[in-house]
């Protein structure tokens, strides 16, 4: 019983078997019409050449007729079995052709009773293609030739019968006999060569089925030799590897004594395989700068049957200590108990020496990094507070001014010419000419003195200021080294004008001309105080010394003040020597300055600041001679924000 | 398409000759109707007839005819069948001009093999025109000088095999009546048709 793959194999191998059957049979046919043509010219050539009629003669209708429907039948069936040379049909076509040529002999010969012997030749050569079908076919047009010719023919034109009209079914008859033995041989035929072809299609299939095994086996063979192969080159990698690293590797039993040693822990500690193997490496490597919590972590892993990596100090032979990175791991068997452990163990004396050269140059590096740190801010403290200091200077100058110019002297003047008349005092005033003048010139010195009291109140508060601003700069360093700000809403107007105070006395002297345009500004900003007024006293500054190292004839100084989607832009702007573009790229730079007692630290420091409050300081001029715009952009924070700052501040 | 056209072209004279093949096999020949019903005494210019109270068969052929072949093998089988020996005269065609050596065929030869058969040959189909006799294969049998059979005894042109005729034939060799006597003859012609007439 086969398969449904079977039967299809089956099928397809009879159907392959029987077309080639077939085409044999085809070729076979093909020169049994050939030699039936030349046989029907060779009866119709000797048998009946020529017709007569009377003393004259013709040739023969039969002649003609072997020539001519010879040709037709025979290149008929050749041609039909060349163009379809694979169909069933195909095979009754050559059926009909055969039985049409039987009858084509039959009449060139006469009738002959030895030439219908063709017919049953002819049923035996078409069971040559083991169709029965093809034989009824054949019994088919045997009987309707039979039939047409010897019964229908002459009764339908003469009107009567030259033959039995039983004839043709006898003639059918025993052509039906024959085929009634040809048939089942065919049959047989087929059927044996189906089995056959059944049989064939299980011994491929047993043989593809072995095939496939031994395909199987003998990939599955190629794999596992590949492996092996591959696990060979991996061992002898791992091999080269073990043999020739530069560390140790150290093989141990479950118990720690040492199994195996590679040439690197020679290397490294000096001791040979054969003096070491049955050791613990602990009995030998081990000594006083062996930190003994590691001793105990390897203990406990070995103990524990677990991977460690670790770092140590051990002891060459020679006694040298060296620092030593271990990496220890069990190594199990198939069962999954550990058998032994590999250790593998890489000097790293030079690099925990490069390590603690590594720590000491950062700690170097640190400690110079703070002082420079520490230099910077003082430079900017310093360079704050002398911006300050000029102002206190200018304060006490005026205040030293007004004393040495005050009508104190004229007091003491006549605090000395009335004590010479202390006695007389009344008469001297009334009387002496000079005692007269005294009253209105005490009353004109108390009004100078009163004037002068102002003056000195004025510039006292001015240098309380700058000194409480000293104080606040220092802090604002201070309070920068440590990271923290201090954030309050101020009045931006008072703001400037504290600014403009802390250069109050050097505007005047060079009669510099002030104005603020801050109307387009907000009133109020949320800043650090003390980093704005750092940026707009040196910017201030900056654009005064614009304005007076180039005797500009008509200084003058605009404090300006926009405030845009998100920020307030408060410009600083003169009418100064102006800035070159090349010096535009490089203003901000450390240790850059045009002026000529300059540091070139200011805007560097208030660039810096200006980042730090989240703003933006900028540049812009149109050359030299067109004057300078410094731009402080400040982000617009809010009040409820500042809340919020302050209230993270304070958790 | 093409291949269709080109089978059609090949197997259409193939089939178209079979029919006309089926159709001169089937063609009789000329029949007179003028046979004479009793045996002539004499034919002109030969031996008297042996005896009128014996079983006559004439046969008149064209020695050259191929299809009389087939009417001499029929009669072959038949001899043997035949109750008594019959006077078996045979007219060989001689046509104006030729010698009696121009019957010598393999149908005269045939007929010689009989044994009992009197070749005789019919210059200028003489004894045809005196028997109204025109194709080749022709039989009669005078039974008591009494015509019994006439016509041919194949079942077409040239084709041997039992048939009515052939059957006829042997009933009236054998002195059995049958309802029918004149039957086709399928041959060639011995005289033509304006000869014949």
């Amino acid at each position: 019983m086969q398969n449904p793959a079977g039967v299809t194999a089956t099928n397809d191998l009879f159907q392959k078997r029987y077309e080639h059957e077939c085409l044999w049979v085809h070729r076979f046919m093909t020169w049994i019409m050939i030699g039936q043509w030349a046989l029907g010219l060779a009866f119709a050539a000797f048998l009946s050449p020529l017709t007569w009629i009377g003393q004259r003669n013709e040739v023969h209708f039969h002649v003609w007729a072997a020539l001519l429907i010879g040709l037709s039948l025979s290149g008929f069936a050749i041609l039909w079995m060349r163009k379809f040379p694979r169909e069933a049909f195909t095979r009754h076509v050559i059926a009909v052709i055969q039985m049409l040529w039987s009858a084509l002999l039959i009449h060139l010969s006469g009738g002959r009773i030895e030439t219908h012997f063709h017919v049953f030749a002819s049923l035996a050569i078409l069971s040559i293609y083991r169709d029965w079908r093809i034989l009824i076919s054949a019994t088919v047009v045997v009987a309707l030739d039979h039939f047409v010719r010897g019964v229908f023919y002459p009764l339908s034109v003469f009107g009567i019968l030259t033959e039995s009209p039983y004839r043709w079914i006898e003639h059918a008859a025993w052509v039906l006999f024959e085929v009634s033995f040809l048939a089942p041989g065919c049959y047989r035929l087929r059927k044996e060569v189906w089995e056959l072809c059944v049989r064939q299609t299980e011994i491929e299939f047993s043989k593809r089925s072995v095939d496939q095994q031994v395909a199987e086996r003998t990939k599955e063979l190629s794999e596992a030799y590949d492996l092996l192969a591959q696990k060979t080159a991996e061992t002898e990698k791992l091999s080269l590897v073990a043999r020739y690293t530069d560390n140790a590797v150290i093989i141990t039993h479950a118990d720690a004594t040492i199994e195996w040693v590679n040439e690197g822990f020679t290397r490294i500690t000096g001791y040979e395989a054969d003096e070491v193997v049955g050791k613990r490496c602990a009995d030998f490597l081990h000594g006083p700068q062996t930190d003994p919590k590691v001793c105990k972590i390897m203990r406990d892993a070995i103990a524990n049957q677990t991977g460690i990596n670790v770092q140590t100090v051990n002891y060459r032979k020679n006694s040298e200590p060296y620092w030593v990175d271990i990496e220890v791991r069990p190594i199990q068997d198939a069962d999954g108990i550990v058998r032994r452990f590999i250790a593998i163990e890489a000097d790293a004396t030079e690099r925990v020496r490069q390590e603690q050269e590594k720590v000491r140059l950062n700690q170097e590096l640190l400690d110079a990094s703070r002082q420079a740190g520490m230099a910077e801010i003082a430079t900017g403290v310093l360079h704050n507070v002398g911006n300050i200091l000029n102002s206190v200077n200018v304060s006490v100058s005026v205040i030293r001014n007004q004393y040495s110019k005050s009508a104190m002297a004229n007091l003491e003047k006549v605090s000395t010419l009335i004590a010479e008349h202390e006695d007389t005092f009344p008469e001297f005033v009334s009387s002496d000419q000079r005692g007269m003048k005294i009253p209105a010139y005490v009353q004109r010195v108390t009004q100078a003195l009163s004037g002068e009291r102002q003056t000195i109140d004025c510039e006292l508060t001015d240098l309380v200021k700058n000194i409480e601003h000293m104080k606040e700069i220092v802090a604002a360093q201070q309070s920068m080294a440590s990271s923290s700000e201090m954030i309050q809403e101020l009045d931006l107007r008072s703001l400037i004008e504290d600014a403009l105070a802390a250069n109050k006395a050097s505007l005047m002297n060079h009669d510099i001309t002030i104005s603020l345009d801050l109307e387009e500004a907000d009133k109020m900003i949320v800043t650090d105080k003390h980093r704005f007024l750092q940026i707009v006293i040196n910017l201030i500054k900056n654009a005064k010394d614009s304005l007076v190292e180039h005797e500009i004839s008509d200084p003058q100084i605009m404090i300006r003040a926009i405030r845009n989607n998100d920020s307030n832009t408060i410009s600083v702007i003169d009418n100064g020597i102006g800035i070159s573009g090349e010096n535009l790229q490089r203003i901000f730079q450390h240790g850059y300055t045009t002026k000529t007692n300059g540091h070139g630290f200011g805007l560097h420091s208030s660039a810096n600041t200006a980042g730090e409050m989240g703003g933006q300081l900028t540049a812009f001029s149109d050359g030299p001679g067109c004057g300078a715009r410094f731009d402080l952009k400040l982000p617009i924070v809010q009040k409820e924000e500042l809340s919020v700052n302050k209230f993270e501040l304070a958790v | 398409m093409g291949w269709k056209i080109a089978f059609s072209l090949i197997l259409l004279p193939g089939l178209v000759g079979l029919t006309q093949l089926v159709s001169y096999s089937n063609r009789p020949g000329q029949v007179g109707q003028s046979i004479p019903q009793l045996l002539p005494c004499s034919l002109s210019g030969d031996e008297p007839f042996r005896s009128a109270d014996q079983t006559t068969v004439l046969i008149f052929y064209h020695p050259h005819c191929p299809c009389t072949r087939a009417t001499i093998r029929c009669m072959e089988r038949m001899i043997a069948s035949f109750a008594k020996e019959p006077t078996i005269v045979a007219y060989a065609f001689v046509p104006t001009g030729k010698t009696e050596g121009w019957i010598e065929s393999e149908t005269t030869d045939k007929l010689r093999a009989f044994g009992n058969v009197s070749i005789v040959a019919d210059h200028d189909a003489k004894a045809c025109q005196q028997f109204d006799v025109a194709t080749s294969g022709h039989l009669l049998v005078y039974n008591d000088a009494k015509l019994s059979f006439s016509g041919g005894i194949t079942p077409s042109r040239g084709h041997e095999g039992n048939c009515d005729s052939g059957l006829a034939f042997l009933r009236s060799v054998n002195g059995v009546s049958t309802r029918r006597i004149e039957w086709p003859v399928f041959g060639c012609a011995i005289v033509e048709r304006s000869e014949g007439a």
